[in-house]
């Protein structure tokens, strides 16, 4: 059976939380597109699944409210027809959010009658097929919704996911499962509901080195429902002094780095169902999971993968948590360490991107894609040194790299389970291991920057081409 | 699939330039055709302008350009500066002009903007 999710990006619900919710306790609507992520089989379990995302919101024109009041809204139906058009152009679905300032989580059965008549007239302006997707909020944060399949075909929507600042999650019965014995001191800390939360997430992990492998062996004690990994390499001899759970015949057998990861989290044995991609993460063979996670973690250590990645968040709402270490070493005898940072950054819509943070060189990604995409090219470049960003191997510690999975771990469960307090997250953090401290720079979305600050890609999920790439 | 964005496309066609899109080898290309080189300057009045757009295209760079037929600067008959290599495109030698910008913004930046860089390197070519 299909499962049905939708995604609001945090600027879209802070955008429909103003327009619903304007202080004045009467009913308000409003139209939302949303992109459609389509995914056949769900990696994990096999079956198809539908994703939306937050695209555009668009207020209904208070000359077209008709009448609302504390229980009722009427509009006309003109701006309906208009968002109908909208959507088709762009294909893409048309959702209608209202609220029930009264507190009621549910649909009415005025409710059902009015969807049954615009699921109708959706057929017959944008064809048979047309989906349109009905949302209930409440004041206190509460949202439901459902998707109407056909006029007289509706289906409850499974999963509802808030990215802003926090990571909210809205599905039947939150809160009341019990919580299995392995994470009783877990959920002692941290509430029953951040378990089931953690049981419900698909989270990608991109990159399985020193920081990935580390944030694999961590996340999985914390008990995520799905895991996927993402990464091409075979394990080095030089790499076994960071990687989690390696092992020297690893080596010997030529293992990829996701082989050592999925054995960890297998005999860990505490319930995640784990896919492995030994591949980039640019391969088309990672497109279907890629877009299948909630939340992905950057662990890669190269420019043209980060580029992918920071895509992610703004087309299909998936934020990326992306984590780096950088070790700053004198150029003369005997050396020593002049700088040792450690990164975590969170980048979502509202947030700003890697390229803006300038932790991507766009030359650089794109001499890197060439080396794994078109190698004999690479190297006749190479030979000219027309080629940037090649050096010697980076300096890395395994209590460092560990350190900073940690930090991305804490950022995940806070933005999900609220442990810091209403002004605990934190976008981006870099721990200065040197001098003990911990600064936050703050970014700047740069105006012309198509990832982070135009908005016309939010949201847009699936595309002719996958992220906007070749 | 085609490798140039929408947005390239709507700007080739109105400013009226002839395109095609090849590819070669696993690397995408586009070809303006017959464009009008500096007057005087080569002993060629037009040629073929090759960009190749490289993977994960727009959001980094094209690097360099080529020409077809290959060019000499008219005033000593050689090639311009770092411009006597060929590139194997399409089953073609092309003259490969090798120069390189670090400045891509991704967003903003496009085929328009090589297109910028090829004609300034024409124009200032030596």
């Amino acid at each position: 059976m299909t499962m049905y999710s939708l995604t609001f990006l945090g600027p879209h619900h802070f955008e429909v939380q103003n327009l619903l919710f304007p202080g004045d306790g009467v009913e308000h609507a409003a139209y939302i597109l949303f992109g459609n992520a389509d995914i056949p089989a769900d990696p994990w379990t096999g079956e198809p699944h539908q994703k939306y995302v937050s695209h555009e919101v668009i207020p209904i024109p208070t000359d077209e409210i008709v009448s609302h009041g504390v229980g009722h809204i009427t509009w006309k139906m003109d701006s309906f027809v208009r968002a109908l058009k909208s959507a088709r152009e762009k294909d893409m679905t048309l959702g209608v959010i209202h609220c029930h300032p009264e507190g009621y989580l549910g649909f009415s059965e005025q409710d059902n009658r009015n969807e049954t008549d615009w699921s109708q007239l959706a057929h017959n302006r944008n064809g048979t097929g047309t989906r349109i997707i009905s949302l209930v909020a409440t004041s206190d944060g509460g949202i439901v919704g459902r998707v109407w399949e056909s006029p007289v075909q509706k289906k409850n929507i499974d999963l509802i996911r808030v990215f802003g600042e926090r990571f909210r999650m809205h599905y039947g019965d939150r809160g009341v499962d019990k919580v299995a014995e392995a994470f009783d001191r877990q959920a002692l800390a941290f509430g029953a509901a951040l378990n089931q939360d953690l049981s419900m997430l698909r989270i990608g992990i991109i990159g399985l080195g020193g920081t990935g492998s580390a944030l694999n062996m961590l996340i999985g004690r914390l008990g995520p429902g799905f895991l996927a990994l993402f990464d091409a390499d075979t394990i080095e001899e030089s790499n076994r002094n960071r990687v989690h759970g390696s092992k020297p015949e690893d080596v010997t057998l030529g293992l990829h780095k996701v082989d050592i990861a999925e054995r960890v989290i297998r005999e860990m044995s505490l319930g995640t169902q784990v896919k492995k991609y030994p591949y980039w993460v640019d391969d088309r063979r990672c497109h279907v999971a890629l877009k299948s996670c909630d939340i992905i973690f950057g662990c890669t250590d190269d420019n043209d993968g980060r580029i992918v990645i920071n895509q992610v968040p703004f087309h299909y709402g998936i934020p990326l948590i992306d984590v780096g270490l950088a070790i700053e070493l004198t150029k003369t005898k005997p050396t020593r360490m002049l700088a040792c940072d450690g990164r975590v950054t969170v980048v979502s819509p509202g947030e700003v991107c890697l390229i803006c943070r300038e932790i991507i060189n766009v030359n650089i990604a794109r001499d890197e894609s060439m080396k794994r995409q078109l190698p004999e090219q690479y190297q006749k470049l190479k030979e000219e040194a027309y080629v940037t960003g090649e050096g010697n191997p980076a300096p890395a510690v395994a209590f460092f790299t560990t350190e900073v999975a940690t930090m991305a771990l804490q950022e995940l469960v806070h933005r999900l389970q609220g442990f810091r307090g209403d002004e605990g997250s934190v976008s981006h953090v870099v721990r200065k291991f040197h001098l003990r401290t911990d600064r936050r720079p703050k970014g700047v979305s740069k105006d012309w920057c198509s990832v982070c600050a135009q908005t016309h890609s939010w949201g847009r999920a699936d595309d002719t081409r996958f992220l906007g790439l070749i | 699939m085609t490798a140039l964005t929408e947005r390239d496309k709507a700007y080739l066609c109105e400013r009226g330039y002839e395109f095609e899109e090849n590819a070669s080898d696993g690397q995408h290309g586009v070809t303006i055709k017959g464009r009008l080189l500096p007057t005087d300057h080569f002993d060629a009045v037009s040629a073929d302008i090759l960009i190749v757009l490289p993977p994960l295209y727009p959001m980094v760079p094209p690097d360099m350009f080529y020409l077809l037929p290959w060019v000499r600067l008219k005033r000593n008959n050689a090639f311009p500066r770092a411009a006597d290599q060929p590139f194997q495109f399409a089953n073609q030698k092309w003259q490969r002009w090798s120069r390189h910008s670090q400045d891509w913004r991704p967003g903003m930046d496009g085929i328009w903007t090589m297109l910028k860089r090829v004609e300034h390197a024409l124009e200032i070519a030596a």
